[in-house]
């Protein structure tokens, strides 16, 4: 009887960490990187295989490219063709801890299905994300920097600057995003406006921002 | 030593259960902003679907767009994208109870693969969605669904 008490306390206390939906409507966030993964960069770029995209359960290849160093110079870098251009516009340097969740952002993007490369927005894409997150689209259409040429898909995200001082920075979360798909100069997708704040963790979720990219891929 | 155990099995039991306190639905109207006919009608239904998927996390309200016509300015812009708070105001107050915490007006158009969208959360401004030259299957909708519902959540409070 004794032991059955404690097997059933046991288990309850085991499964309370499941949970019930979010009391405060705050998203879940499974990770699909792994935390023990190598330590990337912020610009580092994974290879990815062409073919992605095309077909969500497709085999892809692991290998990892060099590193892209975004620098001190806000120039749009290059991305190896063929790869999913992920860009962070950022006008200061990211927090330690928005720097290790991307990380889990890049390593899942180098070992999962949807493969891309990460890289610091440069001045041109920055004036690019403003431009369409205004508020109506602009008119005309700004021209694509030539770095995107080669990339099937483009998503360019800003990241909010934090809130508080130091030593007490709280991430200011994601803000703006525009996805586009070269060499259309407009974008299939814009979100702008008020923000709740998604999360690099938020963007490789499940059903997170990142999710869609592989349908987004195949093109009209 | 049984009984000291029962009661600490009913604690653990207690202390288990999902936490609901402060616990309160997302109150969300949605609105078909009717440009899109049946197949626009037909999207928006798919939207709002996932909402309702969401069970008691979410307290839905359905209208068309000519349902609440008369509480809407006048003249509107011709475009969702363009709506501030000063079109949506209105739809969110409500008599002898708090507002609503989000109004969400929908324009589908799947014939030319278009979807935008403008999500109201607070006074303090609007969210806008816009998808071009993609089609508009279920898998997306559900995806646009839940970038709504993040939208709505801002600035909202137990």
């Amino acid at each position: 009887m004794r032991r059955a008490l404690i097997g059933i306390a046991l288990t309850l206390v085991a499964c309370k960490g499941g949970g019930g939906p979010a009391a405060n409507g705050e998203r879940a966030t499974p990770l699909t990187g792994d935390a023990a993964a190598a330590v990337v960069v912020a610009a580092d770029a994974v290879a990815v295989d062409p073919a992605v995209g095309s077909d969500a359960g497709s085999a892809t290849r692991d290998a990892v490219v060099p590193a892209i160093d975004a620098g001190a110079s806000r120039a749009v870098m290059p991305t190896p063709p063929g790869v999913m251009r992920l860009v962070l516009v950022h006008d200061v340097p990211l927090l330690r801890s928005e720097e290790k969740a991307l990380q889990r952002v890049v390593s899942t993007l180098a070992r999962g299905t949807l493969k891309g490369a990460v890289v610091d927005g440069g001045d041109e894409e920055a004036a690019l994300l403003a431009a369409w997150t205004r508020g109506l689209p602009p008119e005309p259409m700004p021209p694509l920097p030539a770095a995107w040429a080669a990339a099937p898909l483009v998503v360019v995200i800003r990241v909010e600057p934090p809130s508080g001082v130091e030593p007490k920075r709280k991430s200011g979360g994601l803000g703006a995003r525009v996805v586009f798909r070269p060499p259309a100069t407009e974008p299939i997708y814009t979100e702008s406006g008020l923000f709740p704040g998604d999360t690099f963790d938020g963007l490789i979720s499940e059903d997170g921002f990142l999710s869609v990219i592989p349908t987004f891929q195949k093109g009209p | 030593m049984t009984r000291t155990l029962l009661v600490a099995a009913t604690l653990i039991i207690t202390a288990a259960a999902p936490a609901r306190a402060g616990w309160r639905p997302l109150e969300l109207m949605v609105i078909d902003a009717g440009q899109g006919g049946a197949a626009g009608k037909r999207c928006v239904d798919r939207v709002a679907a996932y909402f309702k998927a969401q069970g008691e996390d979410v307290d839905l309200t359905r209208r068309d767009l000519a349902a609440v016509r008369a509480k809407l300015p006048a003249t509107l812009p011709t475009s969702v994208l363009a709506w501030t708070d000063a079109e949506t105001a209105a739809l969110r107050t409500r008599k002898g109870d708090d507002p609503l915490d989000a109004i969400v007006v929908i324009d589908c158009r799947p014939d030319v693969r278009t979807f935008d969208v403008v999500i109201d959360p607070t006074p303090a401004g609007v969210t806008t969605l816009r998808l071009r030259a993609v089609a508009l299957d279920a898998r997306v909708l559900d995806w646009l669904a839940r970038q709504i519902q993040i939208a709505a959540y801002t600035g909202f409070e137990l």
